[in-house]
């Protein structure tokens, strides 16, 4: 499979991803969004990786997995201890502070 | 990082060049350790973290005369990586100092607190000392997740939850920008090395020339989150706003400190000398729409934790200032501003730690304008002092402050940017306005209505105070100390 292929499934992958983060409103999936943002990136680093022959880009891809789950680890628990203070986790409803 | 290393048996490690980031990570398991055999007072794990703090400088300072590097230039402890290091250090002490003293007021931060505070610690230092995009990445992300829990460690403060929330969406946003700026960065140049990249950059054509121009520009949109640069700002206000004090205090010096030393270093290094000039301008129209949103926005509020926000979005644009220059003269100008405005933004909010508490309802009262009013006939010293930061904040002698802008806007005329360093000058002026009236509320309005909570001991809780006053005169009279530490070669 050509390079080029490749970048642009991730290219369209990096798109989902910001489109829903800009247009969802469930906290959740906002962060599901951010994950599929990570994943994209992790996915050209890959491609580059085959392309280029060098082992660097697939180290950092695993770095990118660590880093992703400790940030989903975090966001889920703020997003717990909203719910609870809440009952909600639509980020329409984070409107104490004016954005 | 070359592959063949790893067979052909790869070189020592110098591990002496990760010694402060690990004496500071050590600290924060061993206080998290101490934390969940035993309840120890806060007061303990605050003076341990200092402790550690002071170690970490120490191993930070003890490699001065000789610059290491560890991993192939993945840890890289030169001049630079050392002052820039020292800032983080700095603003983790002073917030350190300041929360002391203000935790007895909001007894629902545990003491994990310290913990995080000196894992993101660590994170700067890696950061700042990375001459790799991967360090620089982890360093990124290994500072911002402590700092997205600590936003919300009032849990059943909806303020503090939301400021949370809106810090780790906005901030993991930013991140999927900087990771994938990185993988095409890492495609047109074959390494996530700096120094790799200039050298790609020079001779890329074509496809490879596509692929780095898009990954820088996705790398500075995630770093320009990072130090809240227009317009990638609005989640600044909220989040200071909504943070414990000293919490926010940390974001506006620590994290500014970091993110600012790793762009020098992004654009110094991965752009060497031959600099793109339309990446000058790009970078240059970022720095005027930084400052005049910030300062126009500040003009408007009353909550001095929100004032400070917008303060700082205009500080990030006079430091781009020094980063468009891309000479040395402005990276010191931009290491020395750091330091100033540390101290200045920490003064400001130990200040508002010293009076700021939980109210009824759980709300957090003492930052709001009104609730200064008054203040210099209550606290005639506290006053003074939130006076004197306000004043080096505006730029006015003989304040740190000053002898900043003055550098900073000497390096830009110094590089042919007169334009740049006149729109800066002119957005001094009108922040003036807002520091201004600060001032004129705390030394001439009365009271009206409610009085703050009074500080639980007042001896500890002023210590940053006074240290923050020591530095900023410093700086302001001698600036000397700071500047001849960089006449060696910073990079």
């Amino acid at each position: 499979m050509s390079l080029v292929w490749m970048l642009t499934l991730s290219t369209a992958l990096f798109t989902v991803g910001v489109l829903g983060v800009l247009l969802r409103r469930n906290a959740i999936v906002i962060l599901m969004a951010v994950e599929i943002m990570l994943n994209a990136a992790n996915l050209a680093l890959i491609a580059f990786s085959r392309h280029l022959g060098s082992a660097d880009g697939q180290i950092l891809a695993f770095f990118v997995m660590t880093v992703a789950a400790a940030e989903a680890a975090v966001g889920l628990a703020i997003v717990l201890a909203i719910f609870r203070l809440r009952k909600s986790v639509n980020v329409d409803s984070l409107n104490r502070m004016k954005w | 990082m070359s592959p063949a290393n790893v067979w052909t048996g790869s070189p020592p490690i110098d591990w002496a060049a990760l010694f402060p980031t690990m004496v500071l990570v050590v600290g924060a398991l061993a206080l998290l350790l101490a934390s969940t055999l035993r309840r120890l007072p806060m007061r303990l794990h605050g003076v341990a973290a200092l402790a550690f703090l002071v170690l970490a400088v120490v191993a930070s300072a003890a490699g001065w005369s000789h610059p290491r590097s560890a991993f192939d230039g993945l840890v890289v402890v030169d001049h630079f990586g050392i002052l820039a290091s020292a800032a983080a250090y700095l603003a983790c002490a002073l917030t350190v100092l300041m929360s002391l003293d203000y935790l007895d007021r909001e007894p629902e931060i545990p003491p994990e607190y310290y913990s995080l505070l000196l894992i993101s610690t660590a994170g700067m230092g890696l950061m700042v000392t990375s001459n790799s995009l991967v360090g620089i990445f982890l360093g990124l992300e290994l500072l911002s997740i402590p700092l997205y829990v600590m936003a919300g460690l009032v849990r059943s403060r909806e303020r503090s939850l939301e400021a949370s929330m809106k810090y780790f969406l906005l901030g993991a946003f930013s991140t999927g920008f900087l990771v994938y700026g990185i993988a095409f960065l890492y495609g047109g140049s074959g390494s996530f090395s700096l120094e790799q990249l200039v050298l790609a950059l020079d001779r890329a054509d074509g496809q490879q020339a596509r692929w780095l121009l898009l990954g820088l520009g996705l790398v500075l949109v995630g770093l320009a989150f990072k130090v809240g640069a227009a317009p990638f700002h609005c989640w600044v206000p909220d989040v200071y706003e909504g943070s414990p004090v000293t919490v926010a205090s940390f974001m506006a010096t620590g994290t500014k400190a970091a993110a600012f030393a790793a762009l020098l270093r992004v654009m110094f290094h991965g752009f060497g000398a031959n600099a793109l000039a339309e990446w000058r301008e790009a970078l240059g129209v970022l720095a005027v729409l930084t400052m005049v949103l910030g300062n126009f926005l500040a003009l408007g509020q009353s909550n001095l934790k929100r004032l400070i926000a917008y303060s700082s979005i205009a500080h990030a644009g006079y430091l781009l200032i020094g980063v468009v220059t891309f000479s040395t003269a402005g990276a010191e100008s931009v290491l020395f501003y750091l330091f100033s405005y540390i101290f200045m933004t920490a003064g400001a909010f130990s200040v508002v730690a010293l009076i700021a508490g939980t109210g009824e309802g759980g709300e957090e009262v003492g930052a709001r304008l009104s609730d200064l009013a008054g203040l210099g006939r209550r606290r005639p010293l506290l006053a003074a002092a939130l006076c004197l930061f306000m004043l080096s904040l505006a730029g006015i002698p003989p304040t740190g402050g000053f002898v900043a802008k003055f550098y900073l806007f000497r390096s830009a005329v110094e590089a042919d940017l007169m334009g740049l360093a006149v729109i800066g000058l002119l957005n001094s002026v009108l922040g003036a306005f807002y520091y201004m009236k600060v001032v004129v509320t705390v030394t001439m309005r009365d009271s009206e209505g409610t009085t703050p909570v009074p500080a639980a001991s007042p001896t500890l809780a002023y210590a940053c105070v006074v240290f923050s006053i020591v530095g900023t005169l410093i700086l302001g009279l001698y600036p000397r100390v700071l500047t001849r530490l960089s006449t060696q070669p910073l990079f």
